[in-house]
C-alpha cells in the first residue's frame, strides 16, 4: 500500500512538473539577436570608443591628470591624490589603481564578442569590413594604452573568458607586444577610410590615418632608450623591454610617422589669430585631429576641464577643495621668447623674473598657462587680469579681490602662482568640443624625432620643426628658421625636438611617457618643483620670488606601474614589475 | 508485498470475529479535581482501531467483542496513560496527572511528537504563559522564554514594534537568517506573525537541529518557528472574556542640554572651527545673548524649550479585549475568538478644537478566528478554519524627517532648545531660523505641524481560510491516514494619506513686538489633502497531501509521514512564484527506549533552472532514553528522563534568491555615446544558482528528575553553511565583465542552548524557577576575496561586522608644531585640517595618512552572542506571581548621526559637556566640540564625503530587563455563586520591560534598539490591569 500511494505521490509531482514549476519566459537580447540586427551590432562598435580617453583625461586621478603626476603641474596638496602618490614614490601594489586594468579587458572582451560573432551580422561585405577595422583599431589602442603603463601585458588574443574557465595568462614579452599590436594596427588600417566627407554620419570615428599614427606613436616609444637598454638583469623574460638595442627601430618609427604625413590629409590648423587657443575648442573635426574622442551628446560641454583647471574665481571647483592643479615655474621656463630663444640665451632679451617676465614670450605660453595678470573673461565684469599674487589685496568689486580667492597661499587659490589654460574656454562655462588624443603636430614631432635620431637633422626634421613653430606664432627671424639654430648637431636637435614636444604637447599626455621613454625621469623627477610668489605692496607693487612647492622622488621602479596586488593574489602566472 | 499479505491476513482475522458476541462497556472519567474529563481517548488494548473518547460529561461507551482482552487504555494530554481492567459493564476512572512530563507533547513539523521519543531539538512555549504579556506582538513575548531564541525589538512605535528575531543566532553571509514561520501550516511573514492575537495561541515552538527542520528541506536552514492556535475540546459551551487596559512609558529619552549651555558651546565651537585662520570669527551669541538664555528674560526672543517635554505625553494607553467561545460534542468541535487591541501614541493632542483629524501614533487591530473540528464519522475529522485581522496604524504626517519624530527631536537643525518659542504671543507659531537650521518646511514649529500636519494611516487586512479532512484508513492498515489540507492566505494593504503643506508661520521679534511671516505666499490654511495607496493585493495558497501511519507492533512503534507540498504564492499582477516539496519521515522507537528518526525532503522551487531544480535534503537523528533501561533505573531511580540524543542532516535556504535565474547574458541596447546608439554586454550569469545548504549537527540532553521536579535540557550545536550565493572576488579582471554571484560562501556557526527548571510546591504554594541560555558564535570560512591589505580580509571574521576606521584617541596638543600644523610623522588625514582635540584614527597601512585603505573591521556584531533568560513563578491559593527576566550580551552598537551626540547635527546633550579642551585633555571623552561640517569628529558624513565612522562610535552592550511580570488573582468559587452564569474570574495586573539595566557606555540609546541613529520610537515599560471571566 506504501507504495501504492508513492506511486501516486510520484504521478502527483511528474504531471504537475511542467506547468507549475516551469520558469516563465523572458525576453531577454542575448548575444545570437544582437548579432542578427545589424544596428544593435554597430552598437558593439560604438560602445568600443567610450573609453578611448581614459589615459588622456585631465581628471583621471581625483580631478587631477598624469600631467599633475610629473613637473609639468601640481596638484592640491593631498596626498590622497593617487597623481600625488605617483610623483612621490608612494605607489605600490597595495595602493595600485585598478581603473585602467579593469576598463582595458572590458574594451578588449567587448571587441572580442564582437569579432567572433562578426561574420552573423547581416550587412555587407565592406561594412563589415569597416566595422571590423574600428573594433581592432580600438581594442590594439586599448592594449597600447596599458603596454605603455605596465610593460609587457598578458596578450589574450580574440579570446572571451568564461567566468568557469581558469584564467591565468602570463604577460608576452614587450617585443610580442609591439609586434601583435603592430600588426593588429596595419591590418585596421587597411579597413579604415583615409578620411570622411563633411557631414558624413561616421565622421568622427576613426581612419587610417588613427590607425597609423597610433602604430607611429608606439614604434617611437618602442625605438626610445627606455626600451632599447636592456637585457636587464631583472627582467629575464623581457617584459619590460627588447633583449637589446636597436637603432633600426628609429627607423621603423620615422617610417611610420612619415605614412601619416604622406597620407596627405592632415594640417596643421591655423584659421585662426589664436590657433592654439582655438583648435582645442572646435566642435568639428578639424584636418589637424588624427584621433579625436568625443564626448557623449547628452553630457554636452560636460569635458569639466575647466571645473578642475579654472582659477577659483572663473568656476574652478571652489567647492570643499578648490581647483585640483596647478603649472609648475619649470614649465613656464620652457616658453622661450617669442623671438624663438630660450630665456637663458642673453640673446633673448628675457628681463628676468619680474613684471615683465611674462612679456614678449612664445605666445603659447599664454595658451597654456594663467599667470598673474592674464586677462580673462571673469562673467559680468568682462575681460579682467588673473590675480595669483598674495600680500595686500586691494578693495572693490569681485573682479578686483579675486586675489582673495585665486591668490597663492590662499584655501581655494593656485599653489604655484599659475592655473592651466590649455583647452579651457576662455569665457565662462564649458563648451562642447572633444579631447585631441592625437594631432598633428604630434605626429610631425613624432617624424622629427625618429628621423634625427635615425638619420641625424635633415632638412625634413628642421621643416617640421618650423611648421609647427611657425603656427606657434614665433618670429620668423631673419635666417627664416624661427629661431632654431643652424646646422645643428643631432644631439641639439634632440634637445630642440624635447623641448618643442614639451612646449607644444604640453598637458597633452606627453611629458609623463617622454620623461620615461627618455629615461630622464631620474633627474627630472627626483627635484623639486617651483612657482611664483608674487607680493603685492599696498602701493600696488609686486615683489617676485621662486618657491620650492615639492620635492618629487623616482625610482627605477617607476618606469613602469605596478600590477596591482589583488590582481597579482588571482593570477599566479602574472609577474610583478620589478621594483614593487 | 509483505506488508499486502499481512494486511490480507489481518483482515481475514477480522472478518472472523465479526460474528461472535459483544459487549457494551459504559464508563465515566473524572479529572485529579473530581470533575468530568471530556476528550479522553479510550482505546481497546489489543485492537487498536477500537477508539472512542468521552464526551463532554466525560462519559463514554465502548463496545467490545467476546474474546477481547477487556482491557481498556484511556490517554489524555498532560496525563499518564491508564490501562484499566474492565470487569463488569460499567468502569468509574479517575485520571492522574502527569507530573514526570514524560507524556508532554511537542509541536514539531507537520504533526506532533511525545517529547520522550523525540529525537529533535525543540524548544515550545504554552499560549497560556504568554497570553497576559502586554504587547502587541507575539514575538515580543517569546524573548527570554525559549532556549535558541535570538531577538532585539529596535522600536517601541505602535503598530511596529515587533521583535527581529533569529534561531540560534545567523550564519548567513548575504544576510538570509531569517527563520520560517509557520502558522497552522501556513507560511507567515514577520509582520503576520506579530499581527497575531495571543489569545488565539496555543502553542509556540522553535525547531532548530536537522531532525526537525530538514522537513522543510530548502526552506529550513534558518529555523523554523511553529505557531498552532487554539482548537475546541469536548466540553460544554465556555465563553470566556478578557479586557485589560494599561499605560506605556518610554524606557528611555535622551537628555539634551538647555539653550544656554548649548549657545555657549556654539561659541566655543566657532572658536575651534576657526582654527588656524587669521581673523577672529564673529560669534553667533554675544553675553547679553548669554545672559538672556541663562535667566530666561526673554522668552520670545531668547527662548528655551525642551521639545520632548513640550510634544510628548507622560504615558500613553493600550487596551486589549477578547471573547471567545469554545466547547464541542462528538460531532463537532469549536473555538471562536474575537480579539481587539489598541495602542496610542505618546504625542500630546495639537490638534485645534473642532478638528477630528487624528494625527496622533495608534495601533488597532481587530482579530477573529473560528477553528471548527467536525467528525462526520468514527474516522473522518474534517477541519474548517476561518481566521483574519483588520489592522490600522497611524502616524502624523506632520515629521518631515523621513527617520521619524525620534530623529527630529534629537535633530539640531530642526528642534534646537532655542529654535523658536513654543508658541507667539499672539497664537501663532514660529519657525527655526538661527545657524544649523534647515530653511525647508521642517523647521516650522513641531507643535504646529504635528497638530495639522495631518496623519499617514496604513490599513493592513488579511484573510486565512484553511480546509482540511483526515481520513484513518484503519481498514487498510490500522495507523495509516490520509489528510488533505488547502488554506489560503490573502493579504491587502491599502493607505491614505492626509497631508497639509506650506503652514503659515511667523517670526515673532520682541524688540518691535512685530510679526515676519516667513512665506509671503501662505498666509492662510490650506485645506488638508488626501491621497491613497493602494499596495497589489498578494495572496498564498498551499496545498497538502499526507499520508500518515503510526502504529506499534510490540515493542516496536513506527510512525511516518509522506507529505506533498505545494505552494503558490502571487503579488499583484507579478509572475506567480512556485515552490512544491516532497517529505519522507520515518520515526521508530523500541519500547520508547531506543530511537530513530529518518527525514528527506525533496523540494524545488521555480527560480532555479529545471535541471537544478530539485534538491534533496535528508536528516537522520537518534535518541537513547537511558532512564527506560534496567540498569539505569535502579542505579538513579531519582531520574525521571535521561535521554541523550543527537542529530545530523542537511537543510536549504532559498530566501536569498528574489530573482529568476537564467542562462541567458542579456545585453543592454539603450545606451548612446557621441558616435551613436551602443550596445553592451550584460554581467555574466550563473544558470547554476541553487540554494544554500546548512549542515546541522546537534548533540542534546533531556533529563526530567524527582517526579518532574528538575528538568533540564541542553543541546551543541555545530551548523556549516555552504553554497552560499555570493560574489565572486577571486576572478582575474583579465575576464572584462561583471561576474555572476555563486554558490561558494562558507560559514560555521556554533554554540549551546539549554534550560533547568525547578518546580516545587510546599504546602499550598507552588513555585518554580527556570533559567535558560542561548550562545552562537559564527565565522566565515570562506569568502571570495583579493583584498589590498591583509586586515581588510573577511575570511575568518564574525558576519556582520562594520568597516571603519580604528580610533586610538584624540590629537593632543604635542601632535602638532608651533604653526599650529600636524608634525611630521604623525598620521592625518586629509578630509579636514586637523586639529587638538580631533579624534585620531589608526594608520593601519602606515603610509602617513588616514584614507580609506586605514579601514579594517570593527568591534562585534550587532547581535548578542548570548541571550539569556530566568523566569520565576509563585502560585499560593488562587494567587499567582510570574516573573521574566531576560538579558543580552556579547554584541556592540554602532550609534550615528543624530543618535550619537554629534554636537550641532543633533542636539547637545550631558556628552557633549565632557568635550576635549586643553584643559580637560587628559579626562575628555567626546572630541572638541565643533559645528557640524566637521566630518573627522562626527559620527556620519554629512556632505558627499566618504562615512568616518570609526569604532569611537561603537558601544560594547549589553542588557538586562524585568520583561514581564504578571500578578494574577483568581477569584475563589465560591464566591462566584451568587454571580450564577460566571463560573470563573481572574484578575491580573501586568508589567513588561519593568527594570532596566543596560551598558550603553556614553551614549544614551536603548540597547535592545541596537540601531544607534536614535531614529527609533523608543521601547516603551508597559502596565496592565486586566480582568478575565469564565462563562
Amino acid at each position: 500500500m506504501l507504495h501504492a500511494a508513492l506511486f501516486a505521490a510520484a504521478c502527483f509531482t511528474s504531471s504537475c512538473k511542467k506547468d507549475f514549476l516551469d520558469q516563465k519566459t523572458l525576453s531577454a537580447i542575448n548575444e545570437k539577436a544582437v548579432f542578427a540586427d545589424s544596428t544593435i551590432s554597430l552598437g558593439m562598435v560604438n560602445n568600443l570608443y567610450s573609453n578611448m580617453g581614459i589615459s588622456f583625461n585631465p581628471r583621471r586621478f581625483s580631478n587631477t591628470g598624469l600631467d599633475a603626476a610629473c613637473d609639468e603641474s601640481e596638484p592640491l596638496n593631498d596626498p590622497t591624490f593617487y597623481t600625488s602618490k605617483i610623483s612621490s614614490g608612494g605607489v605600490n601594489a597595495n595602493n595600485a589603481d585598478k581603473g585602467l586594468w579593469t576598463t582595458t579587458f572590458q574594451m578588449v572582451r567587448a571587441a572580442n564578442i564582437f569579432l567572433k560573432n562578426k561574420d552573423s551580422i547581416p550587412v555587407t561585405a565592406a561594412t563589415r569590413s569597416y566595422w571590423v577595422g574600428q573594433v581592432r583599431f580600438l581594442r590594439a589602442w586599448y592594449l597600447f594604452t596599458l603596454l605603455k603603463h605596465y610593460g609587457g601585458i598578458p596578450l589574450i588574443g580574440n579570446k572571451v573568458f568564461g567566468d568557469d574557465e581558469k584564467i591565468d595568462v602570463p604577460r608576452s614579452s614587450y617585443q610580442a607586444c609591439v609586434t601583435y599590436l603592430s600588426n593588429e594596427l596595419d591590418t585596421a588600417a587597411g579597413m579604415l577610410p583615409a578620411s570622411y566627407l563633411s557631414g558624413d554620419p561616421n565622421q568622427l570615428k576613426v581612419t587610417k590615418g588613427s590607425a597609423l599614427a597610433v602604430k607611429a606613436r608606439m614604434l617611437l616609444y618602442a625605438a626610445s632608450p627606455l626600451f632599447n637598454s636592456g637585457p636587464r638583469a631583472d627582467d629575464p623574460e623581457h617584459l619590460l623591454a627588447f633583449p637589446g638595442a636597436d637603432p633600426e627601430r628609429w627607423k621603423q618609427a620615422s617610417d611610420a610617422a612619415k605614412a601619416v604625413i604622406n597620407l596627405g590629409v592632415y594640417s596643421l590648423y591655423s584659421s585662426s589669430a589664436t590657433p592654439l587657443f582655438t583648435l582645442f575648442l572646435q566642435n568639428t573635426p578639424q584636418p589637424e585631429h588624427v584621433l579625436a574622442y568625443w564626448q557623449p551628446a547628452t553630457t554636452a560641454n560636460n569635458f569639466y576641464i575647466e571645473a578642475s583647471a579654472n582659477p577659483t574665481s572663473r568656476g574652478g571647483m571652489n567647492g570643499w577643495a578648490g581647483t585640483k592643479y596647478f603649472p609648475t615655474q619649470e614649465l613656464v621656463d620652457e616658453f622661450e621668447m617669442a623671438n624663438g630663444l630660450r630665456i637663458n640665451n642673453p640673446a633673448s632679451g628675457y628681463p628676468g623674473i619680474g613684471d615683465n617676465m611674462y612679456k614678449n614670450r612664445d605666445p603659447r605660453l599664454s595658451y597654456t598657462v594663467n599667470y598673474n595678470g592674464s586677462v580673462r573673461n571673469f562673467n559680468n565684469f568682462g575681460d579682467q587680469p588673473v590675480n595669483t599674487y598674495t600680500g595686500v589685496i586691494p578693495t572693490g568689486n569681485a573682479a578686483a579681490t579675486s586675489a582673495g580667492i585665486d591668490g597663492i597661499y590662499t584655501s581655494t587659490g593656485t599653489l604655484t602662482g599659475y592655473f592651466r589654460f590649455k583647452m579651457c574656454n576662455a569665457a565662462s562655462g564649458e563648451l562642447y568640443r572633444p579631447w585631441v588624443v592625437m594631432r598633428y603636430a604630434e605626429v610631425l614631432l613624432n617624424a622629427a624625432e625618429a628621423t634625427n635620431e635615425y638619420a641625424g637633422p635633415t632638412t625634413e626634421v628642421y621643416g617640421w620643426l618650423k611648421a609647427i613653430r611657425s603656427r606657434a606664432g614665433i618670429a620668423v627671424g631673419s635666417d627664416g628658421l624661427y629661431g632654431l639654430k643652424a646646422g645643428m648637431t643631432k644631439t641639439e636637435m634632440r634637445e630642440a625636438i624635447w623641448h618643442e614636444r614639451r612646449v607644444e604637447l604640453a598637458f597633452e599626455e606627453h611629458r609623463f611617457w617622454d620623461i620615461r621613454r627618455w629615461m630622464i625621469a631620474p633627474q627630472t623627477e627626483n627635484a623639486e618643483t617651483h612657482g611664483m610668489e608674487i607680493t603685492r605692496a599696498a602701493n600696488g607693487s609686486f615683489s617676485y620670488r621662486v618657491i620650492v612647492i615639492r620635492k618629487h622622488v623616482f625610482t627605477d621602479a617607476m618606469y613602469f606601474w605596478p600590477i596591482p596586488q589583488s590582481e597579482l593574489t588571482k593570477s599566479p602566472a602574472l609577474k610583478q614589475n620589478p621594483g614593487y | 508485498m509483505k506488508i499486502k499479505l499481512f494486511i490480507l491476513m489481518w483482515l481475514s482475522l477480522l472478518s472472523a470475529s465479526a460474528w461472535s458476541q459483544s459487549v457494551t462497556i459504559k464508563g465515566h472519567i473524572v479529572n485529579e479535581k473530581n470533575e468530568a474529563a471530556g476528550g479522553v481517548t479510550v482505546t481497546e488494548v489489543g485492537n487498536e482501531k477500537n477508539v472512542v473518547s468521552s464526551d463532554e460529561q466525560g462519559n463514554f461507551s465502548i463496545v467490545l467483542k467476546a474474546g477481547s482482552r477487556r482491557k481498556l487504555l484511556l490517554s489524555n494530554v498532560g496525563y499518564t496513560p491508564q490501562t484499566v481492567d474492565v470487569t463488569g459493564t460499567r468502569v468509574q476512572v479517575r485520571l492522574s496527572p502527569d507530573v514526570r512530563g514524560l507524556e508532554d507533547v511537542v509541536v514539531v513539523g507537520y504533526g506532533r511528537q511525545k517529547r520522550i521519543t523525540s529525537t529533535g531539538a525543540v524548544s515550545s512555549v504554552k499560549g497560556d504563559e504568554i497570553r497576559t504579556v502586554p504587547t502587541a506582538s507575539i514575538q515580543n513575548t517569546l524573548v527570554g522564554r525559549l532556549p535558541g531564541f535570538f531577538s532585539q525589538q529596535r522600536s517601541g512605535q505602535p503598530g511596529a514594534d515587533a521583535a527581529d528575531f533569529f534561531i540560534r543566532g545567523v550564519n548567513s553571509i548575504n544576510g538570509d537568517n531569517r527563520p520560517l514561520i509557520i502558522v497552522d501550516d501556513i507560511e507567515y511573514d514577520y509582520t503576520q506573525l506579530s499581527q497575531l492575537n495571543v489569545n488565539e495561541v496555543e502553542s509556540v515552538s522553535i525547531l532548530k537541529d536537522a531532525a526537525t527542520t530538514s522537513i522543510y528541506g530548502l526552506k529550513g536552514a534558518n529555523g523554523v518557528l511553529v505557531v498552532t492556535t487554539t482548537r475546541g475540546r469536548t466540553g460544554t459551551p465556555r465563553i470566556n472574556l478578557t479586557a485589560e487596559s494599561g499605560i506605556n512609558k518610554v524606557i528611555r529619552m535622551p537628555t539634551f542640554l538647555d539653550s544656554y549651555t548649548t549657545a555657549l558651546l556654539r561659541n566655543e565651537a566657532t572658536i575651534n572651527d576657526a582654527y588656524g585662520q587669521s581673523q577672529t570669527p564673529v560669534l553667533p551669541f554675544s553675553p547679553d545673548d548669554l545672559q538672556k538664555f541663562k535667566d530666561g528674560s526673554d522668552p520670545y526672543g531668547h527662548p528655551n524649550v525642551n521639545w520632548a517635554d513640550a510634544l510628548l505625553k507622560k504615558s500613553s494607553t493600550q487596551s486589549r479585549y477578547n471573547v471567545d467561545v469554545s466547547g464541542g460534542n462528538a460531532f463537532v468541535k469549536y473555538f471562536t475568538s474575537l480579539g481587539y487591541f489598541s495602542q496610542n501614541g505618546i504625542l500630546k493632542n495639537f490638534t485645534p478644537i473642532g478638528d477630528y483629524v487624528n494625527t496622533n501614533y495608534f495601533y488597532r487591530r481587530f482579530n477573529y478566528r473560528s477553528n471548527l473540528d467536525i467528525t462526520p464519522t468514527k474516522t473522518l475529522k474534517i477541519r474548517f478554519d476561518l481566521n483574519g485581522r483588520f489592522e490600522t496604524t497611524n502616524n502624523p504626517s506632520g515629521v518631515v524627517e523621513s527617520a521619524g519624530l525620534f530623529y527630529e527631536l534629537s535633530a539640531f537643525r530642526y528642534m534646537a532648545p532655542y529654535a523658536m518659542p513654543l508658541v507667539n504671543p499672539n497664537g501663532t507659531y514660529g519657525y527655526a531660523s538661527h545657524q544649523g537650521a534647515i530653511t525647508s518646511n521642517g523647521a516650522i514649529n513641531p507643535i504646529f505641524r504635528l497638530g495639522n500636519g495631518g496623519y499617514i494611516r496604513q490599513f493592513n487586512n488579511n484573510y486565512n481560510l484553511i480546509v482540511g479532512a483526515d481520513q484513518r484508513l484503519d481498514f487498510i492498515s490500522p495507523g495509516l491516514s490520509v489528510k488533505v489540507n488547502v488554506s489560503y492566505a490573502g493579504n491587502n494593504n491599502d493607505g491614505r494619506n492626509l497631508n497639509r503643506s506650506g503652514l503659515p508661520v511667523y517670526k515673532y521679534n520682541p524688540v518691535t513686538n512685530s510679526y515676519a511671516i516667513r512665506d509671503a505666499t501662505q498666509y492662510r490654511m490650506l485645506p488638508y489633502a488626501v491621497a491613497s495607496t493602494n499596495s497589489a493585493f498578494n495572496s498564498t495558497t498551499i496545498l497538502q497531501a499526507s499520508l500518515n501511519y503510526d502504529h506499534t507492533f510490540g515493542d516496536h512503534h513506527f510512525t511516518a509521514l509522506l507529505l506533498l507540498n505545494q505552494r503558490n504564492y502571487i503579488n499583484g499582477g507579478n509572475i506567480p512564484v512556485n515552490y512544491r516539496g516532497t517529505t519522507a519521515r520515518l520515526d521508530y522507537d523500541f519500547k520508547r527506549k531506543y530511537l530513530l528518526g529518518l527525514t528527506v525532503a525533496r523540494n524545488g522551487n521555480d527560480l532555479f533552472r529545471k535541471d537544478n531544480r530539485y534538491g534533496i535534503f535528508p536528516a537522520i537523528s537518534w535518541g537513547y532514553n537511558l532512564s527506560e533501561e534496567k540498569f539505569f533505573k535502579n542505579l538513579f531511580p531519582f531520574f525521571d528522563l535521561f535521554k541523550i540524543r543527537g542529530s545530523y542532516g542537511t537543510v536549504g535556504s532559498d530566501a536569498s534568491y528574489p530573482s529568476v535565474v537564467t542562462s541567458i547574458i542579456q545585453y543592454s541596447t539603450t545606451g548612446t555615446n557621441f558616435y551613436g546608439n551602443t550596445t553592451v554586454e550584460g554581467s555574466l550569469v550563473n544558470p547554476d544558482v541553487t540554494w544554500e545548504r546548512e549542515r546541522k549537527t546537534d548533540l542534546g540532553l533531556e533529563i526530567n528528575m524527582f517526579q518532574g521536579k528538575v528538568t533540564t535540557s541542553g543541546s551543541y550545536f555545530h551548523n556549516y553553511r555552504y553554497d552560499q550565493l555570493i560574489d565572486q572576488a577571486g576572478v582575474p579582471l583579465l575576464i572584462g565583465q561583471n561576474l555572476p554571484k555563486k554558490n561558494i560562501g562558507k560559514s560555521e556557526n556554533s554554540g549551546f542552548d539549554g534550560v533547568i527548571t525547578y518546580r516545587n510546591n510546599t504546602g499550598k504554594v507552588n513555585y518554580s524557577i527556570s533559567a535558560n541560555m542561548s550562545y552562537a558564535v559564527n565565522r566565515i570560512i570562506y569568502i571570495s576575496e583579493a583584498p589590498d591589505y591583509p586586515y581588510q580580509a573577511r575570511t575568518g571574521t564574525r558576519l556582520g561586522l562594520t568597516l571603519g576606521y580604528h580610533n586610538i584617541g584624540f590629537y593632543q596638543l604635542n601632535d602638532f608644531d608651533a604653526n599650529g600644523k600636524v608634525k611630521k610623522g604623525v598620521a592625518a588625514p586629509l578630509w579636514s585640517v586637523i586639529q587638538p582635540g580631533d579624534l585620531k584614527y589608526a594608520d593601519m597601512n602606515g603610509d602617513g595618512v588616514i584614507t580609506d585603505a586605514d579601514k579594517t573591521w570593527l568591534s562585534k556584531p550587532n547581535l548578542p552572542s548570548t541571550n539569556l533568560g530566568a523566569e520565576f513563578t509563585i502560585g499560593y491559593k488562587g494567587l499567582s506571581l510570574r516573573a521574566l527576566l531576560q538579558g543580552a550580551y556579547g554584541y556592540a552598537v554602532q550609534v550615528s548621526a543624530e543618535g550619537a551626540g554629534d554636537a550641532f547635527n543633533g542636539n547637545l546633550r550631558p556628552w557633549n559637556l565632557e568635550r576635549w579642551t586643553p584643559q580637560t585633555a587628559a579626562t575628555a571623552t567626546y572630541p572638541r566640540i565643533g559645528l557640524n561640517t566637521n566630518v573627522n569628529n562626527i559620527s556620519w558624513a554629512t556632505g558627499g564625503i566618504s562615512n568616518v565612522s570609526s569604532d569611537f562610535w561603537f558601544a560594547n552592550t549589553w542588557y538586562v530587563r524585568l520583561k514581564s511580570v504578571e500578578l494574577t488573582y483568581q477569584v475563589p468559587k465560591k464566591w462566584l455563586k451568587g454571580a450564577r452564569v460566571v463560573q470563573n474570574a481572574r484578575v491580573y495586573i501586568a508589567g513588561y520591560n519593568l527594570a532596566n539595566i543596560q551598558r550603553m557606555g556614553k551614549f544614551q540609546q536603548d540597547a535592545e534598539i541596537a540601531n544607534g541613529t536614535g531614529g527609533a520610537y523608543p521601547n516603551t515599560v508597559n502596565f496592565n490591569f486586566g480582568l478575565q471571566l469564565g462563562f
